[in-house]
């Protein structure tokens, strides 16, 4: 070694190395999305799926442990070290996937999942296995959940457009033009497709054909990031214009409720009355007639990104603070809070999970995704002052 | 804390991105501009301390070699670092004094990189993020910024297939760019009398040759929008190194250095006299010094 390359090597190695961890931490702080939480029916038995980045899990919602994988004759299958095998994909090596959206079940125990990497991957649910990791190619990624009816998949893609599939061939049957991209699900009610875009509009378009049902989409002043409410007499919606709004089916503006901050969360619909949640930490009932508010309340000390839970006599709502509150359904009043070891951000949208047939659980659960992969799935007994202590995932 | 240096960075972007018609470009060039016009005084600082140093090399390297083959002994490692340090003294030069200023400018270049990583949003967890950096109210409704700027996405990597083919050529640009911004800022080299490379000098060479490469390999994975933020920052460096760059850096400075000198020259007459006769290497530093000491006989 020259004297030349000895009295630079190390100190250029070490410059190369800060300069390296300076850019990488610019561009790793933020990932792309949050967890995405849902249910699947597998062997007879709801399970929870959880997708977070390149891995998909399922859980057992009876203690949060990963799923084992069963034989035909409901044995447990092992792999050769006599393990049970769990239920666990890796989407790393698969064409870098990654998974933010929820999957739609199709007719043969296959799931088919949107991934960030511009694909549809199908996943044989009781395998647990993508046999073709190079899936159905789109030319956009997609981070948010599939939609489908009997005849089409609906694909909301991140850059712009929904894209209609054939389900049983997969060839694109139509595209419905949404500029600027589509990062919430569209929503298919009496043959509408409803859908909102990041460009500060919502469409309507005829979910056969693609066709555009209204002469204008409805202007929302800001980003719309979740799904619109879609029910019989009119569509709800919020935006990031710090609104929440009703619109009739034939696209006109009826009447809106203003609240603190965006509104990034579909609002829920119980007896009349609209709660919502937005990123000032408030959550709010709004009579879902003329939009006025009933109550509204700044209950925790970040933004609440997910939807509520509205069950019986509560409201509960989960908070970037790491904190899942409970208030009273008919005042507003903060009744209980937990709040979850080292504050996670929540963000990703709560599930109720009710006692019936096909799921084992003695009570009531709220599960809520973090951002953190030691405590990816929380979960909590509905009832707040039930004994139970629920369960942590942790990946 | 580190919120309270991006945040209104995002803020001030966003702001742009709406006094300028909504182009996404022009606010980058131009956010650019104005941070690297606020930070100027502190380039310059450390623009003039390199090459102060520079010029006390040759007085370094015959101490040097006065202990030559020596080195290793702890006394006169102790002695070699306390003539060192009294060369310094004598010169007025603090061996730190060029490493403050770039070090302040580390965490502004960071956050203007950041905001317009942040104010691009190009993932729902970017975005979330925003909800708490926009300190203006009505700034939240310009959101997603417009990112499409001559068929390339800003919020993509330059290669195929999220970007047009023609995109690359922005990180070749970012790679000629800080090609030619490390070559005008490396200090001019005094030549030792056995001709051997001086460790500074020799990782300033290699950077010239490293950095274009480790920014173009960068340029390929980071979105389209952070390199044209990389060739906006080089132009406007270029234009500072430049000779015409040097000659307002002195212009502006040289009023408060003569200033200095002149209080340094009351404080102690005798120690000025070695920065005269070391300062005679360099042109550029020979023309500071000129000036200065007209100021001082005035």
């Amino acid at each position: 070694m020259n004297t030349f390359t000895r009295k630079v090597s190390r100190p250029l190695v070490l410059l190369v190395l800060l300069l390296v961890v300076v850019a990488s931490g610019c561009t790793s702080r933020i990932g792309t999305s949050w967890a995405v939480l849902g249910t699947v029916e597998m062997n007879g038995r709801t399970q929870i799926i959880v997708g977070y980045n390149t891995v998909l899990s399922l859980l057992d919602p009876s203690n949060g442990s990963v799923t084992q994988l069963e034989d035909a004759e409901g044995r447990t299958r092992s792999d050769e070290n006599g393990n049970p095998r769990r239920w666990l994909i890796d989407g790393g090596s698969m064409e870098k996937a990654e998974f933010f959206g929820r999957p739609v079940a199709l007719d043969d125990g296959i799931l088919l999942f949107p991934s960030i990497n511009n694909r549809l991957l199908k996943v044989d649910l009781l395998a647990a296995r993508i046999d073709d990791p190079k899936g159905i190619a789109l030319n956009n990624p997609i981070i948010t959940d599939l939609v489908a009816t009997d005849d089409l998949i609906y694909v909301p893609l991140q850059f712009g457009d929904v894209v209609a599939l054939d389900r049983d061939t997969f060839s694109e049957a139509w595209r419905a033009p949404v500029t600027g991209g589509v990062w919430s699900a569209p929503v298919v009610q009496d043959g509408v497709m409803y859908v909102a875009g990041v460009n500060h509009f919502l469409y309507a378009f005829d979910a056969t054909t693609g066709q555009a049902l209204w002469a204008e989409p409805v202007d929302l002043g800001g980003v719309a990031g979740a799904s619109p409410l879609v029910t019989e007499d009119a569509i709800y919606i919020g935006s990031f214009a710090h609104k929440l709004f009703k619109i009739s089916k034939e696209g006109q503006v009826l009447a809106t409720f203003e609240g603190n901050n965006w509104f990034w969360s579909t609002p829920v619909l119980i007896d009349g009355t609209l709660y919502a949640t937005d990123l000032g930490g408030y959550v709010y009932a709004v009579n879902a007639d003329d939009m006025t508010q009933v109550w509204g309340v700044k209950a925790a000390g970040r933004g609440i990104r997910p939807s509520p839970i509205v069950s019986g006599e509560y409201v509960v709502a989960a908070s970037r603070d790491g904190k899942v509150y409970w208030l009273d359904r008919a005042t507003g009043e903060v009744i209980k809070t937990r709040e979850i070891e080292g504050h996670p951000e929540i963000l990703s949208d709560m599930l109720l999970l009710e006692p019936s047939d096909t799921l084992q659980i003695s009570e009531p659960l709220i599960v809520v995704g973090t951002s953190d992969t030691g405590k990816l799935a929380v979960a909590f007994p509905l009832n707040p002052e039930s004994g139970y202590q629920g369960w942590i995932y942790s990946r | 804390m580190w919120d309270l240096i991006l945040n209104p960075f995002v803020t001030l972007l966003t702001w742009m991105y709406s006094i300028f018609n909504n182009e996404i470009v022009i606010a980058i060039v131009v956010f650019t501009i104005l941070v690297r016009l606020i930070t100027f005084p502190l380039l310059a600082k450390t623009q003039q301390s390199s090459q102060r140093m520079q010029e006390l090399q040759p007085r370094i390297k015959k101490m040097q070699e006065k202990y030559k083959g020596r080195e290793k002994e702890p006394e006169v490692r102790e002695k070699m670092a306390q003539e060192q340090m009294a060369i310094y003294r004598e010169a007025g030069v603090s061996p730190v004094g060029g490493c403050l200023p770039s070090l302040i400018q580390i965490p502004i270049m960071l956050a203007l990189y950041q905001a317009i990583y942040f104010a691009l949003a190009t993932s729902p967890y970017q975005l979330v993020d925003l909800a708490d950096r926009l300190l203006i109210p009505g700034l939240d409704q310009l959101l997603l910024l417009k990112n499409v700027w001559l068929g390339m996405n800003l919020t993509q990597p330059p290669a195929p297939p999220l970007n047009p083919t023609y995109a690359l050529v922005l990180p070749v640009l970012v790679m000629v760019t800080t090609y030619f911004q490390s070559k005008l800022a490396m200090p001019a080299t005094v030549p030792s009398a056995d001709g051997e490379v001086s460790q500074t000098e020799a990782i300033n060479r290699s950077m010239t040759t490293v950095m274009p490469i480790m920014l173009g390999v960068f340029a390929l994975s980071f979105s389209v929008g952070i390199s044209i933020y990389f060739i906006t920052g080089n132009l406007i460096s270029i234009l500072q190194y430049s000779p015409l760059g040097k000659r307002m850096t002195e212009r502006v400075f040289s009023s408060g250095k003569a200033k200095n000198e002149e209080d340094a020259e009351e404080a102690a007459p005798l120690s000025r006299k070695p920065v005269a006769v070391t300062a005679s290497g360099s042109g550029a530093n020979s023309s500071i010094n000129k000036k200065t000491k007209k100021k001082i006989r005035r």
